[in-house]
């Protein structure tokens, strides 16, 4: 699930220091404890401080409304100043709401929910809302920014060409380990040996179906958006023998257990991992050879969106690379634009947590939306995991 | 608990219950039972008397067992009950709102002491019905307490607590949830019943006329304190202490001083000579132990004193009679009786050493209203007539039917009733 | 007032009211409780078992209309049935364990605490400030292997090395018992605090002991409070949600959980209709239960001689 990188506090994605403050659990609460009430959807930024930025304009003259409405997983996932200068810039005023999941992101825009502008889903999200026209075709002339996103995020398979979606941030799922409690880890044949082994009864996985059958998918060989049934039989039965060794399940506690030691092996993104680094220096990050997945956090528009020149302007900002390497200072998570490293604080652009070398990139999966058999199959397989 | 030893030491008392310096203490501070000393004997019917919060309700349960004495020892037919819970008394208790199980029949109700007892069924079925047929109510078993009324739950009461045949059984207040013509005939009931079963009976009420209607022995407290015990007679004609005398029935007050007294000879009463404020008044006592110069309280019954005309009045009243002249202020017609408020006093005429004392005649006549000195038309028996406001009389009485009472005996007393002293006469109804 | 010749129109309104036959006015004052139950209540339920016969879209999110039985079908598959029945077995033990533990506490309240009463009560009441979860996420620390009790029970040598509790059903229970033990107490309290204290002296005054007593007299009197507090407590319970999520983290499905799953879980893992059709199968079946339960209760309580 997405939301909890996103909606770590950003302060605690530091890696340098320790005085840094510790990362509030609160914010990455899924589900009943709404990321949406830790920040509200105020955001009538004073137009103060003489933060000077790129001259983008869009090309297409057409005038802008003065309103722009931005539908985001919170505020602690967009940067402040960066926001403040769009509104300068463009005489704007912004109004931000948030959402929790990408399902909620749905469910509102399905039910109609009007006036929004800009909305963030996640990759598969926005095949899924493609699908179902509920996004706005963007106008590639209207951001020429995109000159800036590196290939490899021109042809994701949730929206080949990007044309609905324009690449926010990225991360990926592997597994975090005590390299001083467990021996070298490497895959993830190796997390399933420590898992059922050494590291019994001190191992968590993500709450997330997604993420933890296509992690075991990719260690049997197969796609990380397998819905073959024979496939999926052989991840069932290393699911159910797993879940006796498991200490918890759970996207809101993962990182306070790697951070307290409570769990030393825990199938996580990233971005959690690298904040429990700050506690458990000794907790290694591990892309598991056989591959994993990444996902991307996308910018899109939404079909109705009252004024969608704002919005084409809004993300053609936010993929100015000035931009987008200092985005990377609030979200913690990669950008997607190699041009954004020339701007970018080297400790961060140098970290292979948060950038990954060619070599592992290549194999790494998109998360797709998956067909409905497959999708109710993997449902099935998971709830027996959990009910087990 | 009703083993062959305990039986043997049942027969070894004289008393079903002994109650030896009792006393309970609630708290710190609250005495609600000062050193009370009480045997009370087999058979009889007695009640505990006096006002609210004189500590008979509390005398029952210590003898229920429902509280522990402070100090002193309660026996039960001569066994020391010291510490042992109600269940394993032999005595049974009939409450003030009869406390039955809303929850079961009448005949559950009635067995469920013998079912203590693991009683075989049949015996149970048995003798709940001859309990039923007893208070009168056979046929009732199958329904609910709150399918009776007041009077037939209080048979039930009465049959739930007597089919254990108790050594004792108590009342606390058990009529006093009927109303007046209901109380009257359970009075009756409960009397013939106590008679039937021969069992003792120990009866909490504050209703004096109930204690004095139902009882053998009558004990009256007061504060916590046993005031006297004594038949229904004693306690009423002879009661030994202001208390007494105010709470059971109506008593006019004289206070004064003993002028004189004459000790008992030959086996005659002792002569006390009081002056008071409405003049010497001459009591024949048993108590002699007043001395010449004590302050004292004189009880005179109301219905004890005769009123004869002015006019027909002796100067010189008759051997063993004491007389006073006085006016009627106020005459009430009371149906059996009359009742006077008579204004004497050394001069009558209302001085401040005056008082009223009140004076009731049985109703001998038939008139209904007789106009005053009209005495063509007042019929007269024996001298017997209606007298109105205004008409001077003279009211006179035996020397021994005034009591001498001695004013300590009120100093341990507490409450309003019994430290008003007012000039006015002090005479009120329980 | 109403005999003037041009009436205000607010007398107009009361007369036309005054007019209206009694069952009207009755329906008048009713109407906001009406209007209330419809929108807040009945829509939703509605809406919900409208939604149980829809087809599932997938990929979570709403699903398209129509009418299917899919989702009940699914209800007969084993895990489903297995996780009915795991629910089950837990609101009966946690009732059953708040009952045994509620019932002496309530007793002591009702009948020994007498001066400290009101404290007791409110000590009971004053968790009930803070939020549900909080309250449940503290017991999350306090059940921690590094927590409170671990060091204490250490300390004490009561146990040895750490204790793991966190995240078993061992903790579920403890929370369970916790967070609903209020919900019993309180109705056990005001039933014992109303029984007739005189009842329970006179059934030892008829020779009963105490054990008797309480058998045959304070139990029997007191039922009506066991029922509502098993009721309390059984029903919630079905639903509970955040303890086995919280305490037990995640790993042991409760019906509300897998219910939950089916709205909030990500992507695939979540199913509207399922889920609804989940919803709608456990208000059914509370349905029955709890009134099996009272008809039981009510032959208990029925009086043999009242046919009359």
């Amino acid at each position: 699930m997405a939301d909890t990188r996103r909606t770590h506090d950003p302060a605690s994605g530091r890696l340098d220091t320790a005085t840094t403050p510790r990362w509030n659990p609160s914010l990455s609460r899924r589900g009943f404890l709404a990321a949406s009430a830790a920040v509200g959807a105020s955001a009538w930024l004073a137009a103060c401080g003489a933060q000077t930025t790129t001259k983008t304009v869009p090309k297409l003259g057409t005038k802008l409304e003065g309103q722009l409405h931005i539908y985001n997983w919170g505020s602690y996932y967009l940067g402040r100043d960066d926001l403040k200068a769009f509104q300068q810039q463009f005489n704007q005023t912004v109004t931000e709401d948030s959402y929790d999941s990408n399902e909620t992101l749905l469910a509102k825009v399905q039910a109609g929910a009007a006036g929004y502008d800009v909305v963030v889903p996640t990759g598969y999200m926005v095949q899924i809302m493609a699908a179902q026209g509920l996004l706005y075709p963007l106008q590639h002339d209207h951001i020429p920014n995109y000159q800036y996103v590196d290939a490899m995020f021109k042809t994701l398979p949730f929206d080949v060409g990007n044309k609905y979606s324009m690449p926010k941030d990225w991360g990926t799922t592997g597994f975090g380990y005590r390299s001083d409690l467990l021996p070298a880890a490497t895959s993830w044949q190796d997390f399933f040996t420590l898992a059922t082994g050494k590291a019994s009864g001190k191992t968590i996985v993500l709450d997330g179906v997604n993420e933890v059958i296509g992690s075991l998918c990719k260690m049997l060989g197969f796609s990380y958006n397998s819905v073959d049934p024979a496939q999926l039989e052989q991840v069932r039965q290393k699911l159910l023998a797993l879940k006796p060794h498991l200490l918890a399940i759970t996207a809101t506690d993962d990182i306070t257990l790697m951070s307290n030691g409570k769990a030393i092996l825990a199938l996580d993104w990233n971005g959690n991992v690298l904040s429990a680094q700050a506690q458990q220096a000794a907790l290694q990050y591990v892309i598991p050879s056989e591959g994993s997945e990444f996902w991307v956090d996308n910018w899109a528009l939404l079909k109705n969106a009252p004024d969608p020149i704002a919005g084409h302007a809004f993300i053609n900002f936010l993929l100015d690379p000035k931009i987008s390497s200092k985005e990377i200072t609030t979200t913690y998570y990669a950008q997607c634009e190699t041009e954004a490293f020339k701007y970018m604080d080297q400790t961060l652009a140098s970290n292979a947590v948060i950038y990954p070398n060619q070599g592992t990139i290549s194999r790494l999966e998109a998360q797709q939306a998956l067909s409905s058999d497959g999708a109710k199959l993997r449902k099935q397989i998971w709830d027996e995991f959990k009910a087990a | 608990m009703r083993s062959e030893v305990d039986a043997t030491a049942r027969d070894a008392s004289l008393y079903d219950v002994e109650l030896l310096g009792v006393s309970k203490t609630f708290g710190a501070t609250t005495q609600a039972v000062h050193d009370l000393t009480l045997r009370v004997e087999r058979g009889i019917f007695l009640s505990l008397l006096g006002p609210s919060g004189c500590g008979k309700t509390t005398t029952l349960r210590l003898i229920a067992g429902f509280e522990q004495p402070t100090t002193g020892s309660i026996m039960i037919r001569g066994r020391d009950v010291a510490g042992l819970p109600p269940y394993r008394r032999d005595v049974n208790t009939v409450f003030q709102s009869y406390a039955l199980f809303p929850h079961m029949t009448v005949a559950d109700n009635i067995g469920y002491g013998l079912r203590q007892q693991h009683l075989h069924r049949d015996e149970i079925r048995r003798r709940v019905g001859e309990a039923l047929e007893m208070v009168r109510l056979p046929g009732a078993g199958g329904r609910r307490p709150a399918q009776l009324s007041g009077g037939q739950q209080q048979r039930v009461a009465l049959a739930r607590a007597l089919v254990n045949r108790p050594t004792v059984l108590l009342l606390d207040e058990p009529l006093s949830a009927l109303d007046l013509k209901l109380r009257k005939e359970m009075q009756q009931e409960l009397k013939a019943l106590q008679h039937e079963v021969g069992i003792t009976f120990i009866y909490v009420t504050h209703d004096q006329e109930e204690a004095i209607t139902l009882s053998n022995r009558i004990v009256v407290m007061n504060g916590g304190r046993l005031e006297q015990e004594g038949s229904p007679t004693e306690v009423y004609d002879r009661p030994r202490t202001r208390f007494v005398a105010d709470f059971i029935g109506l008593t006019n007050f004289i206070e004064g001083r003993v002028r004189e007294v004459i000790p008992a000879v030959n086996g005659e009463q002792s002569t006390v000579t009081v002056t008071t404020g409405i003049g010497e008044i001459c009591c024949a006592s048993d108590q002699s132990d007043v001395s010449v110069g004590e302050a004292v309280t004189i009880a005179l019954r109301p219905e004890k004193v005769s009123l004869v005309e002015s006019a027909s009045a002796d100067d010189s009243p008759r051997d063993g009679w004491s007389t006073v002249g006085g006016i009627v202020t106020q005459a009430a017609f009371l149906g059996a009786q009359n009742e006077y408020r008579v204004r004497v006093g050394k001069e009558s005429s209302g001085g401040s050493q005056g008082q009223e004392i009140v004076v009731r005649q049985q109703n001998l006549g038939a008139m209904a209203e007789t106009p005053p000195n009209d005495e063509s038309s007042s019929p007269t028996i024996d001298g017997w007539r209606v007298f109105g406001p205004g008409e001077r009389v003279v009211l006179a009485w035996r020397h021994e039917v005034g009591l001498v009472l001695r004013d300590s005996g009120d100093d341990r007393a507490t409450g309003d009733r019994v430290s008003a002293q007012a000039p006015t006469p002090h005479a009120s109804r329980a | 007032m109403r005999a003037s010749a041009n009436p205000s129109l607010r007398d107009r309104g009361f007369s036309a009211i005054q007019r209206l036959p009694l069952w009207g006015r009755s329906l008048l004052l009713l109407a906001p409780a009406f209007v209330w139950y419809g929108v807040f209540f009945l829509a939703p339920l509605v809406n919900m078992v409208i939604i149980s016969f829809e087809e599932s879209s997938g990929y979570g999110g709403p699903p398209a209309p129509g009418f299917h039985l899919d989702s009940y079908r699914q209800l007969l598959n084993p895990l489903y049935l297995k996780v009915f029945g795991v629910t089950l077995r837990m609101a009966l033990l946690g009732t059953v364990a708040c009952l045994l533990v509620g019932y002496p506490l309530a007793y002591f309240l009702a009948t020994r605490a007498s001066r400290h009463k009101t404290t007791l009560l409110l000590l009971i009441i004053v968790p009930f400030w803070t939020s549900f979860l909080i309250r449940t996420y503290a017991w999350e620390t306090i059940l921690d292997s590094d927590g409170v009790l671990s060091n204490i029970l250490q300390a004490l040598g009561i146990t040895h090395g750490s204790l793991n509790v966190l995240y078993t059903p061992t903790a579920i229970f403890i929370g369970i018992l916790y967070n609903y033990l209020p919900l019993m107490i309180f109705p056990l309290y005001v039933a014992l605090d109303r029984l007739d204290k005189r009842l329970v002296e006179a059934s030892k005054d008829l020779g009963a002991g105490r054990i008797a007593t309480f058998w045959q007299v304070t139990l029997p009197l007191t039922l009506p409070g066991v029922v509502t507090g098993c009721l309390l407590v059984f029903i919630p319970l079905t639903g509970e949600y955040l303890i086995p999520a919280i305490l037990g983290g995640s790993k042991n499905l409760f019906m509300g959980n897998l219910i939950g799953e089916q709205f909030q879980g990500q992507g695939a893992s979540s199913d509207w209709p399922f889920g609804a059709a989940l919803g709608v199968t456990v208000v059914v079946l509370l349905l029955i239960v709890v009134n099996i339960y009272l008809l039981a209760f009510r032959r208990v309580q029925s009086v043999p001689g009242q046919a009359g």
